[in-house]
């Protein structure tokens, strides 16, 4: 097998983007690249979209006719080593001929073929110089990237936005793609510059990488990943009632087990209060901001998150929903894959109730702290909400405190689904239900075991390199739910946003 | 003269369906359909001077719908009304006897397709040299290849200039020396022709050449108009068609 020249793989990505297309490789090629974003197929079927053909191999003359084929649909992408042999065989499909640093490619485009950014750009006219970064991440200005010594700014209209990066690492070898998409992730809900159109071009990694926090639901997403993940913990580097003392404890722990774990600072939740808005995550994304910074220098191929079952198939925790037909994923998700470096959420199908189970079967249930306020190491406030719910699960007691006392009344409930569930811990305790949230009262008895098992939808959203260790390592302590999700009684999902039915 | 070449007016066909020993027990013991429509109930007219495209998956009725205009099967119900003489280009060299010549088969396989004996005698020298089998043709057609009778087949078909063509799936027959030859005669044809009906899967030349296509499924007309509009249209209804089955 040859490697794959690059030219060829920016030419598929720009013709499918966002769309996984089946591609036919006619070419001895290594098509590994293409493992996050395309589907690599063996065999011309009537839904192959893509044909790669090299003019050293002999079948051309197979795939024009199929070409011309009114039950075929598929662009041809021909690599060359001269213009005039592309021309001779393909003269009568018009290719568009391109000249790129290691060869001649033909793009023959179907007329009634997908559109993308790429055909757009030849339906136009345009020029196409694919070896110009600026082609396929036109608004992308690498100028507003500096690094000095461990320090890497990017400049904002509102701020400078800093990392310290780890030594060694260098922002000249980190991919446009990727520092665009750290702008994408913490700019976009203010800036429409990124929604215009782009391809990611860069190529997957090796190694999956966790945005880990020490909290309950990073952590069980830790368990579920394969044991050689690298966890990146992002530090707040300005004053705030967040604290790092847990989650510092927890990573020299870690690091002493032999993890291999990277602390990267950061003023980005800063961004924030520049919108008028208290400091945290400017999109839900924002949260691997950090990861995405260093995810060429240490070869990631994985972009993981804690994100709960209370924030993918339950919309804020609440209404339920197919997370994988939400604007949200169909959003994020092609643009990781395209990077290289597909969404991984290990627990996007499990409650907080089922993370708080498999960090306790972990032995991590003393380290796991999701709690951010407290200042000493290995202690809780056990008056956060954060502690509210934790404790709650593990039956452990909690103060009550202003802020629970808020989130409980408000409506939509915060974390609904797994509130009510600690609510009902309660309740069974023969304990009164706070005062805030006596309109649940009757959701007491409802039935929400299904909390305690995985929704299995979920499974097929994981990277497929990383799909089976994951369903394996969950399926050892967790069980499927049996109840559909989507059958949730609506009287539960209808009071935890104050409506009653 | 009418300004319509070909009109089909509420046209539909059945046809007996075939059964297996296995279906024959079994139905008598269970209800089963003993015919399937075809064509149903078809409205078209195509005037003179139009070329016309017919596209639709495999069994949809393109084939049997030129067969009813070229005559070789009677509707069941309607009317099919034809202006001018008309040639059907399809399945090339069918009824080919294997021990006759070459020549002895060009006018049988000419009487075939309507033309008196005496008219493709005045035509052979052409049909000969078109079909470049000049040194085979006194042979029996048992030792020609499957190109070679393709050839003779279209160099038959094609002597005679018609009114109205009609061509379902025969461009590019024979070898690949031949194709590019068969591709050209018959555009010459298409554009001699005063109207043309074209079945064929080829998109490219359809978009090129057809005036107006028409879309067909399961026997009926679903769409026709714009080529491009309607190829989209098959392409639309194919993926959906494809996801219903990968689902």
């Amino acid at each position: 097998m040859n490697a794959l020249p690059y030219s060829i793989f920016k030419v598929v990505q720009g013709l499918s983007y966002p769309r996984n297309s089946e591609i036919l490789v006619l070419g001895n090629w290594e098509t590994k690249d293409w493992s996050c974003s395309q589907t690599v197929v063996t065999q011309l079927s009537i839904s192959t979209e893509i044909v790669i053909l090299s003019m050293r191999e002999d079948n051309y003359n197979h795939i024009i006719e199929r070409f011309r084929h009114i039950d075929y649909k598929f662009h041809i992408v021909v690599h060359g080593h001269s213009e005039e042999e592309i021309q001779t065989y393909f003269q009568e499909l018009n290719p568009i001929i391109i000249k790129s640093r290691e060869s001649y490619i033909g793009i023959i485009v179907h007329p009634f073929g997908e559109k993308s950014f790429l055909v757009d750009k030849i339906d136009s006219g345009s020029s196409i110089d694919i070896d110009d970064q600026g082609f396929f991440l036109p608004n992308f200005k690498r100028e507003n990237w500096t690094q000095k010594s461990d320090k890497v700014t990017l400049k904002t209209e509102v701020m400078d936005v800093d990392f310290y990066v780890p030594e060694n690492f260098s922002i000249k070898h980190t991919s446009s793609d990727l520092l665009w998409t750290i702008e994408h992730v913490l700019l976009s809900p203010w800036d429409d510059r990124y929604n215009l159109p782009w391809v990611p071009t860069r190529r997957p990694g090796n190694m999956p990488g966790l945005s880990f926090s020490g909290g309950i639901d990073s952590t069980a997403a830790m368990c579920l990943m394969p044991s050689n993940s690298l966890l990146f913990y992002l530090e707040r580097n300005f004053e705030s009632m967040i604290q790092h003392e847990n989650a510092k404890r927890f990573l020299s722990a870690l690091n002493s087990e032999g993890r291999k774990t990277v602390s990267i600072q950061s003023n980005h939740e800063r961004i924030r209060t520049f919108h008028g808005k208290n400091p945290g995550f400017s999109t839900d994304y924002a949260c691997m901001a950090h990861l995405l910074l260093v995810a060429d220098f240490y070869d990631l191929d994985a972009a993981a998150t804690g994100m709960p079952l209370e924030n993918t198939y339950f919309f804020h925790g609440s209404r339920v929903r197919d997370f994988a037909k939400s604007n949200f994923w169909k959003k994020y998700a092609p643009m990781f894959s395209y990077l290289g470096i597909p969404i991984y959420q290990p627990v996007a199908g499990c409650s907080e109730i089922v993370n708080n189970t498999i960090v306790n079967e972990h032995n991590y249930s003393d380290l796991a702290t999701s709690c951010l306020r407290s200042k000493v190491a290995g202690e809780t406030c056990n008056s956060c909400w954060k502690c509210f719910r934790k404790n709650t699960f593990n039956g452990q007691s909690w103060n009550m405190s202003q802020e629970i006392s808020k989130f409980l009344s408000k409506r939509p409930l915060k974390q609904g689904i797994a509130t009510l569930y600690a609510l009902q811990l309660i309740h069974k305790k023969g304990l009164k239900i706070p005062e805030e949230s006596e309109d649940l009262i009757p959701l007491m008895e409802k039935n929400l075991e299904f909390m305690n098992n995985y929704w299995e939808p979920s499974l097929e959203l994981l990277p497929t390199k990383y799909r089976k260790t994951t369903e394996e390592k969950l399926s050892k302590s967790i069980q499927k739910m049996k109840l559909d999700l989507y059958a949730v009684d609506e009287e539960i999902t209808g009071l935890l946003r104050g409506i009653a039915l | 003269m009418s300004e319509s070449a070909i009109e089909l007016e509420n046209v539909s066909l059945t046809f007996p369906r075939r059964k297996s020993l296995v279906k024959l027990v079994l139905g008598l013991f269970q209800k089963q359909e003993n015919e399937f429509t075809a064509l149903d109930r078809i409205n078209l007219v195509i005037k003179q001077g139009e070329i016309i495209g017919v596209i639709g998956t495999n069994g949809c009725g393109k084939s049997t719908l030129l067969r009813i205009i070229s005559g070789i099967y009677p509707p069941d119900q309607g009317h099919c009304k034809v202006n001018g003489n008309i040639s059907l280009l399809a399945g090339l060299g069918t009824g080919f006897s294997g021990h006759q010549t070459g020549r002895e088969n060009a006018i049988l396989y000419g009487s075939i397709l309507g033309y008196s004996e005496e008219k493709i005698v005045t035509k052979l020298p052409e049909i000969i040299s078109f079909s470049e089998l000049e040194e085979f043709i006194d042979e029996p057609i048992r030792t020609y290849s499957a190109g070679m009778k393709a050839r003779l087949g279209l160099a038959v078909a094609s002597a005679i200039q018609p009114e109205i063509l009609l061509i379902d799936e025969v461009l590019g027959v024979g070898d690949p020396t031949f194709k590019e030859k068969s591709t050209n005669r018959i555009m010459e044809m298409v554009q001699e022709a005063g109207t043309v009906v074209i079945v064929s899967h080829s998109f490219g030349m359809l978009s090129k050449i057809c005036d107006r296509i028409v879309l067909m499924e399961k026997g009926k007309i679903i769409q026709e108009g714009d080529p491009s509009k309607v190829i989209q249209t098959y392409y639309n209804r194919a993926k959906k068609i494809n996801k219903e089955v990968v689902e």
